[in-house]
């Protein structure tokens, strides 16, 4: 993971410095993951695409706004890419109903990807292989409240309003999901995962 | 529920950005005063971005690196080929337009140039002075940096991020632009607070930030812009606090 989070500060130096090499590198590096992010939210392979895409514009105008001293590059790009779907969700004025929010939820769009990195594709394959068995462990209604406040945006008060589940409960589930979260994956697994 | 849960509640639900707007003050007043919350909420945030880990990954469309660098490689820089690291450094920050650049290049939209006549009018001269109408507007907009007083804005942190005050030429009123911002996170805004002798004044929010982090609102307060010793924006709940909660992201003070 060290290694890995020394070619991210390399590579968006290089973005910096409007190095193209650089960019279509990251592209590589993180596409197929936030596109999967994009689309546990908006739910359209076309509307996934469109944020993945504004999000690597904006790093290439803006790579010089990200600090290193505040987390990972990953972390940017994933809260990026968040933050961008569900304002694109938002807009689409499509009810959270109408689109997905289950952990596991295998759909007909979603491709495994190859990369050009056997060895690295099987890493990262096993990164979120851990997390979902992790999710997995948590229970539906936890499930649940997770998913719509992260993939969809949902404060605790709309996510009350969409189950029928008290407000209070719904704080209570987040947390002890979290915390279970937390319990399922070691400190190991954690620090691969930073 | 005792407290200690509840706060724990509540700074798992601020990890995952579903805090209502009243509770994210309430939760950020705590991290202020608390490193233990602080090292709570570093926990819970470590576990949010687990969450994106858990998406299954997808792949693009074979066209889509080419529509992506069709969009960064306009026509009009040819020079945006490929450049190896050995290349002079240029930080990005420096390669953006100016915040002047943007607002006359906003104002010198050929749909939005009347509505920029009227603008302009009001805040250089009046409703009194419709000579303005029969002169060159361009021409007016390239050199209306030289005529109204403006205070420029600067980032607390290194973000790139800018922003100008541009006062009326009675220095009453003005109107504020920002630039490079990050985005803000779902519930939250940017604020200007405006402070004289010590007393903090809430300014309006700015809504609606463009991709590139770029809005503009007009200001006004019961006293002249001009009077205040010093600006600043922060990131605050939506609709905008009473008294700042965030920290200073971008500030103008009187003496530097």
């Amino acid at each position: 993971m060290e290694e890995t989070h020394q070619e991210d500060i390399q590579l968006i130096g290089r973005i910096v410095q409007q190095d193209e090499a650089a960019l279509r590198r990251l592209i590589e590096k993180y596409k197929t993951r936030l596109m999967g992010l994009a689309f546990k939210t908006v739910y359209s392979k076309e509307l996934a695409e469109e944020v993945v895409m504004d999000v690597f514009v904006r790093v290439w105008e803006k790579g010089g706004m990200f600090n290193a001293e505040k987390g990972n590059l990953r972390g940017w790009l994933f809260q990026m890419t968040r933050n961008r779907s569900i304002d694109y969700l938002r807009k689409s004025g499509r009810r959270v109903d109408d689109t997905a929010v289950g952990w596991t939820d295998v759909h007909e769009n979603v491709i495994p990807s190859t990369g050009d990195n056997p060895e690295k594709h099987a890493q990262q394959k096993d990164l979120a292989s851990l997390v979902q068995s992790a999710l997995s462990q948590l229970s539906e209604d936890q499930q649940l409240v997770l998913g719509l406040a992260y993939f969809k945006g949902l404060s605790n008060s709309q996510i009350a309003n969409e189950t029928g589940i008290p407000l209070g409960t719904v704080k209570t589930r987040i947390r002890r999901g979290m915390l279970k979260l937390k319990d399922f994956l070691s400190e190991s697994d954690l620090a691969r995962l930073a | 529920m005792d407290d200690q849960n509840e706060i724990q509640d509540l700074i798992a639900s601020y990890a995952l950005g579903s805090l209502d707007d009243n509770e994210v003050a309430q939760v950020e007043a705590l991290l202020e005063k608390s490193q233990l919350a602080r090292d709570e909420l570093a926990s819970f945030q470590q576990i949010a971005e687990l969450m994106a880990v858990s998406a299954p990954e997808m792949e693009t469309s074979a066209s889509f690196e080419d529509r992506l660098f069709a969009r960064i490689s306009p026509a009009e820089q040819p020079a945006a080929a490929t450049k190896t690291s050995a290349a002079k450094p240029k930080p990005a920050a420096a390669q953006a337009p100016t915040v002047w650049e943007r607002l006359s290049g906003f104002f010198a939209q050929p749909r939005l140039q009347m509505a920029s006549g009227f603008v302009m009018a009001f805040l250089l001269f009046g409703s009194g002075f419709l000579m303005m109408q029969n002169l060159d507007m361009n021409r007016q907009l390239a050199g209306f940096e030289n005529v109204l007083p403006t205070l420029e804005l600067t980032a607390t942190d290194d973000s790139g991020a800018t922003g100008l005050v541009v006062l009326s030429s009675d220095r009453e009123h003005g109107t504020l632009v920002i630039d490079g911002m990050a985005q803000t996170p779902a519930g939250k805004e940017y604020q200007l607070w405006l402070i004289k002798d010590g007393v903090v004044e809430a300014g309006p929010t700015i809504p609606n930030l463009n991709e590139e982090g770029y809005g503009s609102r007009w200001v006004n307060s019961d006293q002249p812009l001009g009077d205040y010793d010093r600006f600043e924006i922060t990131l605050e709940p939506e609709g905008g606090s009473e008294t700042p909660t965030g920290m200073p992201l971008l500030r103008w003070a009187l003496n530097g």
